[in-house]
C-alpha cells in the first residue's frame, strides 16, 4: 500500500512539473472561460435576482466545457511519445495512473474555478466568493474529473477524441450538472439548506461511485 | 544473476479483425541468451515484441517462465520486462535526470541523483542531464531510452529497431550495454534493420515471414553470410 501511494504520488508531480513547463491544459481552459465569462456578460441583461438564480449554471457551463478542453489535452504528454505504455509497464496497479490522472485535472479544475470565480464576480458585480458555493463547485469538479479521466483516456487513441469526449462525457454528467446547478442557485439565493441538501447529497455519491467505477475499470479500459 | 533461467512462449497468435499478424508463433530464451528477430516491413516484429512484453494481448498462446504458467498481460511479467520501442516513452518537458528519476521510482528505487547522472554519463548524456528532452537530437533521445529502459536492472530486454538514430559511438555503447546484461543474465530479445550490427551479441536469428516464425539459425561460429543464407534460402542464387 505505501508503495502504490508512492507512485500516485510520483505521477501526480510528473503531471503537475509536466503541465507547470508547457501550460497546454490550462492556458486552453483559462481562455476559453474567460472569453466564455465575457460573451454571457454581454448577452445576457439580468436583475439582480435572476442574477444570484443563474449565476452558478452560467458558471458551471463556463467550468466545465473549458474543463472538457483540459480533459482533451491531459493525455497529450502520454500520445507523444507513447509513454502511457511505460507507465503501463512500470506501475504494479494500473489504477493509481488514473487515480494519478484524475487527481492532476481535478487540481486544474480547481485552479480554474480560483481564477474564474473573482473574474465572474468583478464582471456581474456580483460576490461568487462564498464558502457554500465554492465546496459545491468542488464536488461537481471532482464528479467531472472522474467520470472525464476515464473517458478521456479511453477517447485518446481515437482520431476524433475532440468530438468524442463531449459527446460521451456530457450525457453522462447530467445528475452532475442539475445537481450543482441546483444546490448553487438554492445557495445564492439563500434558501434553507434542506431544499437543496438532496442535490449535495447526490453529487457526493456520484463522486464516490464515478471513483470507485473507474478504479475497478481502468485495467480493462487500458488493456483491452 | 537474475532469477528467471528459461523462458519459453507456444503457440502464439494474434489477429487485428480478419488480418493474421501472428500465427502459432512460439520460442524460448534462457539466462543470458539473445536473440534476434528478421523479417520485413509489416511482417509483425513490432506486435510479437509488443505482445511478449505484456502490453498487446494475444488471441491464443502461453508462456512457460521456469516451466511454470504465467500470464503475459501480469503486472508481475511487466515489470520484469524492459522495452525499447520506436517511440521513446520520455516526457518531453522534463529533464533527461527528472526522466530517469520519475521512471526509478515508478519502480521502486530510490536512486540518488548521483548514481542517475552517472547512468547519464555513461549513456554519453552528461551534459545534457539537466536539458529538457525536447531540447535533445534523436540520437540523444534513443540513448536515453536505452538507459531508462535498463534502469530497473530487466530480467527480459526488448528492443525494437534500437540502434535507429545512434551514431557510431552511440552503437558501441549500446552493444556494451548488451554485453554487460547478457553477462548478469538477462535474456534480450530484439528487432534491427541492421542485423549484422547485432551479430556480436546475439545467439541467433529467426525471421518472421507471413505471420509465420521460422527455425532459430544459431549466430556461434557462422559468418553473416552463412547466417543470411540459411535465414533467406530462397534469395540464394543456385547454378
Amino acid at each position: 500500500m505505501k508503495n502504490w501511494f508512492s507512485t500516485l504520488k510520483t505521477l501526480i508531480w510528473k503531471d503537475l512539473l509536466q503541465e507547470w513547463r508547457s501550460k497546454d491544459m490550462l492556458t486552453a481552459m483559462l481562455a476559453f472561460a474567460i472569453l466564455s465569462i465575457f460573451i454571457f456578460n454581454y448577452a445576457m441583461e439580468l436583475d439582480p435576482r435572476q442574477r444570484a438564480e443563474l449565476a452558478p449554471g452560467i458558471l458551471w457551463v463556463v467550468v466545465t466545457f473549458s474543463g472538457t478542453l483540459g480533459l482533451n489535452r491531459s493525455f497529450v504528454a502520454e500520445q507523444e511519445q507513447g509513454s502511457f505504455d511505460a507507465l503501463v509497464m512500470a506501475v504494479p496497479g494500473l489504477g493509481s495512473i488514473w487515480l494519478a490522472k484524475q487527481v492532476s485535472n481535478f487540481l486544474m479544475m480547481l485552479v480554474l474555478i480560483i481564477i474564474v470565480l473573482p473574474v465572474y464576480s468583478l464582471l456581474y458585480n456580483q460576490n461568487l466568493l462564498v464558502p457554500g458555493l465554492i465546496f459545491t463547485l468542488m464536488l461537481g469538479a471532482w464528479s467531472f474529473s472522474a467520470a472525464g479521466t476515464l473517458l478521456a483516456s479511453m477517447t485518446a487513441q481515437t482520431r476524433m477524441r475532440d468530438l468524442l469526449l463531449p459527446v460521451l462525457l456530457f450525457p453522462i454528467l447530467m445528475p452532475v450538472n442539475m445537481a450543482v446547478v441546483k444546490a448553487g442557485a438554492g445557495i445564492m439565493t439563500g434558501a434553507a439548506l434542506a431544499t437543496y441538501q438532496v442535490w449535495l447529497s447526490l453529487l457526493l455519491v456520484y463522486g464516490i461511485i464515478m471513483t470507485t467505477i473507474s478504479l475497478m475499470v481502468f485495467d480493462y479500459v487500458i488493456l483491452e | 544473476m537474475k532469477s528467471l533461467t528459461k523462458i519459453e512462449l507456444r503457440g502464439l497468435s494474434k489477429s487485428y479483425g480478419h488480418l493474421a499478424v501472428l500465427k502459432d508463433v512460439g520460442f524460448q530464451l534462457e539466462s543470458g541468451q539473445s536473440l534476434c528477430l528478421l523479417g520485413s516491413n509489416g511482417a509483425g516484429k513490432t506486435t510479437l515484441l509488443r505482445v511478449v512484453s505484456g502490453l498487446v494481448s494475444a488471441d491464443h498462446g502461453e508462456l512457460l517462465v521456469d516451466g511454470q504458467a504465467w500470464q503475459l498481460r501480469s503486472p508481475e511479467w511487466r515489470r520484469k520486462c524492459a522495452l525499447v520501442a520506436h517511440k521513446t516513452f520520455l516526457y518531453q518537458n522534463l529533464s533527461g535526470l527528472e526522466n530517469l528519476r520519475f521512471f526509478s521510482r515508478l519502480y521502486g528505487f530510490d536512486f540518488s541523483d548521483k548514481l542517475l547522472r552517472g547512468r547519464l554519463a555513461e549513456a554519453g548524456l552528461a551534459r545534457a542531464a539537466d536539458k529538457q528532452v525536447r531540447t535533445y537530437s534523436r540520437g540523444m533521445q534513443q540513448r536515453l531510452t536505452i538507459a531508462r529502459a535498463i534502469l530497473s536492472d530487466p530480467e527480459i530486454v526488448i528492443l525494437d529497431e534500437p540502434f535507429t538514430g545512434l551514431d557510431k559511438d552511440g552503437s558501441a555503447w549500446l552493444l556494451a550495454v548488451l554485453f554487460d546484461l547478457l553477462g548478469k543474465g538477462a535474456m534480450v530479445l530484439m528487432t534491427s534493420h541492421d542485423p549484422q550490427a547485432a551479430l556480436e551479441v546475439t545467439n541467433g536469428y529467426v525471421r518472421l515471414s507471413k505471420s509465420v516464425l521460422g527455425d532459430v539459425v544459431c549466430s556461434r561460429d557462422r559468418d553473416w553470410a552463412e547466417i543470411e543464407a540459411l535465414l533467406y534460402p530462397e534469395e540464394v542464387p543456385t547454378g
